[in-house]
């Protein structure tokens, strides 16, 4: 059975600072998932995922264990991705294809198509549908993809992402459903179109 | 009885199994009986189905990036233990 990350955690405060070592191998996957996902290029994630476990092991000794390890770790992560974004913003000065979620997007207008869940072109396996999907996750404005992300790809609760972020657990709710709508209605895009090319 | 707009704002919800289960009988009644309801249902159903896979498929960390991570934090334990 494998050591919990309460008991490195305890190892570390110990003056044992190899156990960190096994931290930063549980949780190094997730953290440079989460960057890239945020940050969207494999320089600034690599980047975020050195800052984030540097920050960690300097930190660790005053991390209460009031939330999970890897909560505490995140909110890290996502506070230096946010802080790299906010900079990359105020160099970019404007920027015209800003991808914004918009009222109109989040309406959903009465189905009157196919049933494209039935379809077996419905699958990751499809080229063209993972390509959509991952470039409507990307396309996603910053505040709904970090709680998309959090709560997806990291497995964290409606709970620990409105910690998380300081937001409101009704905030992440609607955050997480107006973004599954939108990579919804992303979808059914694509399957109109491809209903028109075939 | 809800209807398609508030079907629309009832999905996460349903889906995440936070909703009171008379509420979910009055989703599954209205997708049953109403074709648009079924259509939005079962896409939005499929939609998260798709996130869950494409969530689990991790992007590895590049050996190089890898190799730097360790090695600066080589460097910081010892510069601890010496301490």
């Amino acid at each position: 059975m494998s050591v919990s990350d309460q008991i490195l955690v305890e190892k570390y405060r110990k003056g044992d600072y190899s156990s960190f070592e096994e931290l930063v191998k549980r949780y190094e996957g997730k953290v440079y998932n989460l960057a890239y996902r945020i940050m969207g290029n494999k320089e600034d994630a690599s980047d975020v995922l050195q800052e984030t476990f540097l920050q960690a092991f300097k930190k660790l000794s005053g991390f209460k264990g009031k939330a999970r390890f890897s909560t505490w770790l995140y909110r890290i992560a996502v506070n230096i991705c946010l802080m790299r974004k906010r900079k990359q913003k105020k160099m970019k000065v404007v920027s015209l294809d800003l991808p914004i979620l918009t009222k109109k997007e989040d309406e959903v207008k009465r189905e009157l198509g196919d049933d494209w869940s039935k379809s077996p072109l419905a699958t990751l396996e499809n080229e063209e549908v993972k390509k959509t999907l991952s470039k409507a996750i990307d396309s996603l404005p910053e505040e709904y993809r970090t709680v998309f992300l959090l709560r997806g790809l990291n497995g964290l609760s409606n709970e620990e992402t409105a910690k998380l972020l300081k937001i409101s657990l009704p905030a992440v709710k609607s955050r997480l459903h107006r973004a599954r709508l939108f990579l919804r209605e992303r979808l059914s895009e694509y399957f109109r179109e491809y209903g028109r090319r075939a | 009885m809800i209807d398609f707009k508030k079907l629309c704002e009832l999905l996460s919800e349903y889906f995440d199994e936070e909703l009171e289960s008379d509420i979910c009988a009055e989703v599954d009644e209205l997708v049953s009986e109403d074709f648009g309801s079924r259509v939005l249902f079962n896409t939005f159903s499929k939609t998260i189905e798709l996130c869950k896979e494409i969530e689990a498929e991790e992007i590895g960390v590049p050996e190089e990036i890898h190799i730097r991570l360790y090695e600066v934090l080589k460097i910081e334990i010892r510069k601890k233990e010496e301490i």
